[in-house]
């Protein structure tokens, strides 16, 4: 199908920011660019393949940060108020998109610019500021070294308006810490570009943050009245299915996901706490002594996020560890001691880590130091169970200090320099550590994290319907699963809405009502399959990407050594994992159905079926 | 006999209590839909939460002993002294 005029939810425009010159380029979104790659995720995997040459790394000027927002947003479909960040990531040297939720991708809609595009490196650390008629690089050494919250309460203040939205790399981002984040205060909750070292890349850019102002632009949709039908009839569903995210938040997970023995211990070597430990971290114990409110993005009204208090560490209205945090900062060190949990929560938050990388990797040290293989005296704070320590290594890993500058590279790097069998240890694929979602005792992880262009990241294959019996303790149809999982996920990040209300709301797959949506929004006429075409398009660039920088391929699409040879030893999930075996045989499956070779490279055949062969090389 | 009762989220706040026991005469063998039946008539904050035509609600997660309880059969799930059933909301993941 042509489309040659652009929807009318669209602002029209890419704009296109150079750092080093501190000039803009004001690019129009093409009609048919909207219709193969749609936004958000889509439009970021088509502006870093445009833009970053195969051989730039990570940290090179030609490297790009993309922020990109969603044709539905500030329409009636539902949290499609997230944010989208590509760019080439420190961690798995791949394309790498990272969502984030707030106020600050309302705002940047309301400029018109669908993507804000920053190239090169400033002259001077500085951060940029985005208006509905361009750009201003502003030079601002004064922000060296401030925290994440600090910094976007600095620079609202020197834009003076409540209508200025930022998001902010911390300390952490300046220093090239690989898994630095990017933290969004908003008005009411944070938003955290968690994975993939968004931070770091923004760093190596002498960019402390951007900031951006409201402006004018208001989306029209195609058929208002179908769109908020559609949404008005997918509320009672959506609520009931997310009771537990607004009572509990996604802490709400740690007990029954622990009880399934499904949860990652001491760096994975069990999966099953204690239940009185698990008690102690859970979203149960949160809620009932520490939170003290709940925060919401824009347009949400699950209000899955929770404010705690902790007086004796001096935090107050904090961001609640997620259930991700929970894993990588508590169960993976055998830490339960919840408030010092939170300590290195906040502290990760503020000084700009992804609390999931940097815990696992905290974890995969401690197992290394177990094993002799770092040294006795390279850290008082490498013994598993080690609260305080867990706080020390927080703050030292930001500022590279002592040990912290080793665990600032993420597990695969020090795998790499520690050689001697450490990568035995390793919790993650592609360079990247994994969530909290069992790559053992989940099937659908195994293929899901082994095959995703992200490396170990719970959002491309899906847990949520595996945790319901699906694809969970079988084979069977497995490899399909995941890969459709991938391209519902790609689609979501796509029309960036919040992957809690697309599962919960409209389904946890593409189904007919994200077509009767998308069709409603644009006008455009499209069927089932053109929708889950959309997202297996933008998956395969995402793919191709990655094989034209040499960093996917079969052998790339693997699982780590423990998952491969060592069976969950006790609990209800008892002998489960993923032997080489039963991997190959779903790789076999899962390309044959992605129509990839058997060296996992997109054929011309897929490539052309899905419109990409203009775009690839 | 006994069976034990662990909740979790709602189901503990419906209650009031983290867990609890359920006691079947002596040579009874409870299936999973008779302890959850059970659990509604004795607390009725939990009615219509967790069964509904013989099956599992979508509003509420089954664990035996740790594993998920199919939904679709909870008949077939037969418990022993000793038991543990764990009621949850569904798990979005993260």
């Amino acid at each position: 199908m042509t489309v040659t005029e652009l929807p009318s939810v669209y602002g029209g425009e890419i704009l296109h920011v150079h750092l080093e010159a501190g000039t803009i380029e004001r690019e129009s979104v093409e009609p048919e660019y909207a219709r193969k790659f749609l936004g958000g995720n889509g439009f970021a995997a088509a502006q870093v393949h445009e833009h970053v040459p195969p051989e730039a790394s990570a940290f090179d000027p030609e490297n790009v940060v993309v922020f990109a927002v969603g044709p539905m947003n500030a329409t009636a479909f539902q949290s499609t108020s997230r944010g989208v960040v590509g760019f080439i990531s420190p961690m798995t040297d791949g394309f790498f998109d990272s969502t984030f939720g707030g106020t600050f991708p309302r705002a940047q809609k309301t400029t018109g610019f669908e993507a804000i595009v920053l190239h090169g490196t400033a002259a001077k650390p500085s951060y940029v500021h985005v208006t509905e008629n361009g750009a201003t690089v502003v030079p601002a050494p004064d922000l060296e070294g401030k925290g994440t919250y600090e910094t976007c309460e600095a620079i609202r203040e020197r834009e003076e308006g409540d209508d200025v939205h930022v998001i902010a790399t911390g300390p952490a981002g300046e220093n090239l810490v690989r898994y630095a984040c990017l933290l969004h205060k908003g008005r009411d909750r944070e938003g955290v570009a968690g994975r993939g070292g968004s931070g770091a890349v923004l760093g190596s850019k002498n960019v402390k943050a951007v900031a951006v102002s409201e402006g004018s632009f208001e989306p029209e949709v195609a058929d208002e009245a179908e769109l908020r039908q559609l949404a008005v009839g997918r509320m009672k569903p959506l609520l009931e299915e997310t009771e537990m995210l607004q009572e509990y938040g996604t802490s709400g997970l740690v007990n029954p996901v622990n009880r399934m023995g499904k949860l990652g211990q001491r760096n994975n070597q069990s999966e099953q706490a204690d239940p009185e430990a698990a008690e102690r971290i859970s979203g149960e114990t949160l809620k009932t002594e520490y939170v003290t409110e709940d925060t919401t993005c824009a347009n949400c009204a699950v209000r899955c996020g929770k404010h705690v208090t902790v007086e004796s560490e001096g935090i107050t209205e904090a961001k609640i560890p997620e259930f991700e945090s929970l894993f990588g900062t508590a169960t993976m060190q055998e830490v339960y001691d919840i408030k010092r949990v939170m300590k290195a929560n906040d502290l990760c938050d503020r000084l700009g880590m992804d609390t999931i990388s940097w815990g696992v990797t905290v974890a995969f040290a401690r197992e290394c130091y177990d094993q002799g293989l770092i040294e006795a005296d390279a850290s008082p704070h490498l013994e598993f169970g080690d609260a305080d320590g867990l706080v020390e290594l927080a703050r030292q890993s930001a500022h590279r200090e002592g040990v912290g500058d080793l665990l600032a590279e993420g597990s695969f790097e020090i795998a790499r320099q520690l050689g001697d069998g450490a990568h035995r240890y390793l919790h993650g694929v592609k360079g990247l550590e994994f969530a909290a979602h069992s790559p053992r005792g989940l099937k659908g992880m195994s293929i899901g994290y082994a095959t995703s262009t992200r490396g170990g990241s719970h959002h491309d294959t899906r847990p949520t319907p595996q945790y319901d019996g699906n694809h969970a303790e079988t084979t069977d149809g497995t490899a399909v699963f995941a890969a459709r999982s991938q391209n519902f996920t790609t689609l979501g990040d796509s029309l960036t809405q919040c992957r809690f209300v697309s599962e919960g709301g409209w389904g946890k797959e593409i189904n007919d009502r994200y077509r009767a949506a998308i069709a409603a929004a644009t006008g455009w006429d499209l069927t089932v399959a053109d929708v889950e075409a959309i997202g297996e398009r933008i998956y395969t660039l995402e793919r191709q990407i990655n094989v034209e920088r040499g960093v996917a391929d079969r052998e790339s699409d693997t699982l780590p050594h423990r998952v491969m040879n060592e069976p969950i030893p006790d609990g209800p999930a008892e002998g489960m994992y993923c032997p080489p075996e039963e991997l190959d045989a779903m790789l076999e499956t899962y390309y044959e159905y992605r129509g990839w070779d058997e060296t996992g490279r997109p054929t011309p055949t897929a490539l052309d079926r899905l419109g990409l062969r203009e775009f690839v090389s | 006999m006994d069976i034990a009762i662990r909740l979790f989220a709602m189901f503990r706040d419906r209650v009031g209590r983290r867990s609890l026991s359920v006691a079947f005469e002596p040579g009874v063998q409870p299936t999973a839909i008779d302890v959850l039946t059970r659990l509604e008539r004795d607390y009725p904050r939990l009615d219509g939460l967790t069964t509904g035509d013989g099956e599992i609600t979508a509003t509420v997660t089954v664990l035996y002993n740790g594993r998920l309880v199919d939904r679709n059969a909870p008949a077939d799930v037969v418990l022993e002294d000793g038991d543990e059933l764990a009621l949850s909301p569904p798990l979005t993941g993260g």
